[in-house]
């Protein structure tokens, strides 16, 4: 329970730099996802603030105290692995008590706090069993009960449910996120699935190429991605690029998409990212829609996605209401699109992190 | 073919080959073992359990029983105690390291078991290199006696056998987990700690299986503790083969061997479960 | 090359077809005799003595195959009806156990030319075997290191050499001639070992060494480190003969004679051809050379002596003291001294 904060962290091999002056500051009872695709230095962040990685450079603080080149021993700060990597030849009670034996603790008390422990996860039922007697997802919560059951001053979660199938994923991020809120431990979660890092996370920070790109809310990143990787990163996007002429975007096709004034000088190179949430589909004809014809449709639970082409090698892709009115397109009918270009990313292309 | 003898019957002809090939030959014998040898004369045609009865009663067989048994678990507890440290190292260091550490593990293989033998003879002799140099610098005034006794047997069958526990605890290092290490770690155990509570017991199966072929290797060499033992030292091995060839008493010679093979099963079994017990079910 | 090609050219060729001929002939029609003998200079020897001789009147060819008198045993007992072995060279109580095994074909005295040559003697009951040679254990020491040559088992027993005497293991035959002649000393028999037992003890304690091979003391003399040990005079003839410190001593209770024999197996598939071999070691011309070269103690009557091997070989008075052991006795009890062996002196 404690803040964190990580000042010009730097982690490089041989002329590689994987994480690249990395400053951040988490609040004492916050959850934060650190979220990117692979490569993007947030696993080595995770490792380093653990201590199982040494920085080439920066500082980890953790409630003001520098713990930089503290071993990880000491550093009091639990890691739920990926692997969940627990202890094989001990029972999932020996498992949990491991750590607060480290600590001292001993006879009724031990008994107690394991007991507590795996009675958050609701596993304690199963602790004299071993962990190839377990499945999956319980193992998942043996490896939550052994990291908190010290209450370590940090929480640190390496992509943890990543092994998990779909259902058991959801229902673990809800329970994870109370158990979190309960014992108010500050966390940091590290994963490369954003619908987890915005359904679990208090903030994102989104990292490409060992840099920060945005860190924010869950609802901010969504509305309001900093540059053009965010914006392409979260969310599912149609991405289109050309010169900026009289107010509009030249896309091909001798299409063009009007953009708000004042985004970028005229005759610039510039990008539109466009969710596929943020565009109408209407009868052909209706105002101010771009025309164009289904090529595909396809039915995803509460919603309808349409792949349309609006010129000769231009396509977009739209989601809507399956319920809606907009609901009942079939390949081949053309359609009017009109696009929210309020809420579309617009900027320069050189501007964004190239991702 | 059916339910729970269809894995047999596929089985089958690998089974007949097996039970050919080594058991047969074992089961052969056991009949020569029940006869008395009657020296002038022969193998007598009457039934007796004597050669068994005698090997364990009498007090010279049951000290060559206990020394082949001794010098068996000093052999594999040197073999361990300096195997795992190598191991240790080769597992955990870089490829090239590995891969050089793993040559010169290996290399003694290379070399024939006499040659191997007579080079300790000439270093453990008592007008050797070892006391000669001891002598020189002083260390000692008369030779310390390292040739037909257990020094000279362990000191030898521990570098002949060091090798097969290195080669066995590498692989069983390597599949330790480092997350599972790592996962100790960040629950404040100390290097020492992880290494006793977390690295030992998740080789437990390495270990056991080195032990035990260390262990039946040991007991069971015959060139190594002939040329080292001398003729009056002797052990299980050496002493089965001055029954065969030395006094032709076959049936003694036989229910020896098969004493010592009762022997090593039931050492196997009982390292089995203790292993068991210690690693949590994982050897 | 061109010039003087053809003169040169067409004879060698010729010649090389006739060499090919001649290996190529003999090798598919050649019998191969397969004989058990013992290694070190006694195999230099039979490779000089008694293979050529044989190979050169049969056209036949021999293979040796090497080990000790217990091993040939082991192995003729292993072979049973098919034996690899024809000929095996052998002790006579090692000999005298196949023989009580049925394990041996009888010699033919009739297809023996020499037969009538040798010491009666010779034949072991039912001629079940033939004693070739007749060697000792007597005293090898360092004239060097021992001014008065030993004249007595005791003189091993002098406190003045302690720490310098070898002795055999009882598994070779010195060691175990040594401990019956002692006991005999002592007053046991060969029921009855004890008294050579106790005397040996602590003998035993002290010695350089207990060797299981003959040749082991070689280095041994070679470097002073042995003053005395019991030993063979034909082994210590040919050391002798290497250049090495070593002299031999027939013992005043008498050395104890070996009778080293030839047997062929029941097993053997070339009989007839084995036969042919053990008349051609008994003949006098090779009994000569056995023993001008491995100071083997002729059994032919005919065979004559130099005197340097007259000097080293049992012949006259040290033939006449020799005690021989009954094979039979020896091979009954051989076990039971090597157990008290083991147990008492070695332990």
């Amino acid at each position: 329970m404690a803040r964190l904060e990580l000042e010009q962290l730097r982690k490089s091999y041989g002329q590689v730099d994987v994480v690249d002056g990395v400053s951040l500051a988490i609040e004492e009872g916050e959850l934060v996802s650190l979220l990117g695709p692979s490569g993007c230095g947030k696993t080595t962040i995770l490792r380093m603030i653990a201590g199982l990685l040494e920085p080439s450079g920066g500082c980890i603080r953790v409630a003001g105290e520098d713990i930089t080149r503290t071993p990880v021993a000491r550093r009091d700060i639990g890691l739920v692995f990926q692997s969940y990597a627990l202890f094989p030849h001990m029972t999932v009670f020996e498992n949990v008590a491991f750590g607060l034996r480290r600590r001292g603790v001993r006879g009724g008390s031990l008994t107690t706090r394991v007991e507590e422990a795996l009675g958050m996860v609701q596993l304690a039922h199963l602790a004299d069993r071993f962990p190839r007697q377990l499945s999956g997802g319980q193992q998942q919560r043996v490896a939550l009960a052994r990291a908190i059951a010290p209450r370590p001053r940090l929480l640190l979660f390496d992509e943890p449910l990543s092994n998990l199938d779909a259902q058991l994923r959801d229902r673990m991020q809800i329970e994870l996120k109370q158990l979190q809120k309960e014992l108010g431990i500050t966390s940091v979660f590290v994963t490369h699935d954003q619908s987890e890092a915005m359904s679990i996370s208090d903030r994102i920070c989104i990292l490409a190429q060992g840099r920060i790109q945005q860190f924010s809310s869950p609802e901010a990143i969504y509305r309001d991605p900093a540059n053009a990787f965010v914006a392409t990163f979260i969310g599912r996007s149609n991405r289109y690029a050309g010169p900026l002429r009289d107010g509009s975007i030249a896309i091909g096709g001798g299409l063009a998409l009007p953009v708000r004034p004042g985004e970028a000088a005229q005759g610039t190179e510039v990008e539109a990212v466009i969710r596929h949430e943020d565009i109408g589909v209407l009868p052909a004809g209706a105002d101010g829609g771009l025309h164009g014809r289904v090529r595909l449709r396809s039915f995803i639970g509460s919603r309808v996605q349409y792949v349309a082409d609006l010129a000769p090698g231009v396509e977009i892709v739209a989601e809507v209401d399956a319920a809606g009115p907009s609901g009942g397109f079939e390949p081949g009918q053309e359609v009017a699109l009109k696009i929210d270009m309020d809420r579309a990313f617009v900027a320069p292309v050189a501007a964004g992190a190239g991702a | 073919m059916s339910g729970p003898f269809k894995g047999v019957g596929l089985a089958s002809p690998l089974l007949l080959v097996l039970l050919g090939l080594f058991l047969a030959p074992v089961l052969l014998m056991l009949p020569q073992s029940l006869h008395e040898y009657i020296p002038g004369t022969g193998t007598s045609e009457a039934w007796t359990l004597q050669n068994y009865t005698r090997l364990l009663t009498d007090d010279y067989y049951r000290e060559i029983i206990g020394r082949t048994l001794w010098m068996g678990s000093l052999v594999t507890f040197l073999c361990f105690l300096l195997g795992y440290p190598l191991a240790y190292f080769m597992a955990r260091t870089t490829p090239a390291w590995r891969a050089a550490a793993t040559l010169l593990v290996i290399f003694p293989l290379f070399l024939n078991l006499v040659v191997r033998s007579f080079g300790w003879i000439t270093l453990l002799a008592n007008r050797g290199v070892v006391n000669n140099l001891l002598m020189d610098i002083g260390l000692i005034d008369s030779p310390i006696k390292m040739l037909f006794n257990m020094t000279g047997l362990v000191i030898g069958l521990t570098h002949i056998y060091l090798p097969f526990m290195v080669l066995m605890l590498l692989t069983a290092i390597q599949n330790v987990p480092r997350d599972v290490e790592q996962a100790a770690a960040t629950l404040a155990a100390s290097k020492l700690r992880i290494f006793f509570t977390i690295t030992l017991p998740l080789t437990a199966p390495g270990i056991l299986a080195g032990s035990i072929l260390v262990f039946v290797l040991t007991i069971s060499a015959l060139v190594t503790p002939r040329l080292l033992g001398g003729p009056a030292y002797k052990v299980m091995a050496t002493l089965i083969y001055d029954e065969f060839m030395q006094k032709l008493d076959w049936p003694s010679g036989t229910s020896f061997a098969f004493i010592l093979t009762a022997i090593t099963l039931l050492i196997i079994w009982g390292a089995g479960r203790v292993a068991r017990k210690w690693s949590g079910g994982l050897a | 090359m061109k010039l003087h090609g053809k003169g040169r050219v067409l004879p060698g060729i010729a010649a090389l077809a006739a060499g090919a001929f001649a290996l190529a002939s003999p090798l598919a029609a050649q019998e191969k005799l397969t004989i058990a003998t013992f290694g070190g200079s006694f195999l230099d020897a039979v490779k000089s003595c008694h293979i050529p001789v044989f190979e050169k009147a049969t056209g036949a060819a021999v293979e040796t195959v090497l080990g000790n008198s217990v091993q040939h045993a082991a192995s003729v007992r292993a072979m049973g009806a098919s034996s690899d072995y024809d000929v095996v060279y052998i002790d006579d109580s090692a000999a005298m156990q196949l023989k009580a095994e049925n394990l041996l074909h009888p010699l033919d005295r009739a297809v023996l030319a020499s037969a009538e040559e040798l010491d009666p003697r010779a034949f072991g009951p039912d001629d079940a075997f033939v004693v070739f040679m007749t060697g000792a254990t007597a005293i090898a020491y360092n004239p060097e290191m021992v001014e008065t040559p030993p004249s007595s088992w005791r003189d091993l027993f002098d406190e003045a050499y302690k720490g310098q005497v070898a002795i055999g293991d009882v598994t070779g035959t010195a060691g175990w001639q040594f401990l019956l002649a002692v006991n005999r000393m002592e007053g046991g028999s060969p029921e009855d070992v004890t008294p050579g037992i106790d005397a040996i003890r602590p003998l035993a304690q002290d010695a350089v060494v207990q060797y299981t091979q003959a040749d082991q003391l070689l280095a041994l003399f070679a470097r002073g480190e042995v003053a005395m040990a019991p030993w063979y005079p034909d082994r210590a003839g040919s050391a002798a003969d290497e250049g090495l410190p070593i002299a031999i001593a027939y013992p005043e209770e008498g050395a104890v004679g070996i009778r080293p024999t030839l047997l062929i197996p029941e097993g053997s598939s070339q009989k007839e051809l084995a036969a042919a071999f053990v008349d051609t070691v008994l003949s006098k011309e090779v009994q000569e050379c056995f023993a001008e070269t491995k100071y083997a103690g002729p059994i032919n009557l005919r065979a004559e002596l130099s005197e340097k091997a007259a000097a080293i070989v049992p012949n006259g008075a040290t033939l006449e003291s020799l005690w021989f052991l009954d094979p039979a006795v020896t091979s009954a009890q051989l076990p039971g001294w090597i157990d008290r062996w083991q147990r008492e002196v070695a332990r």
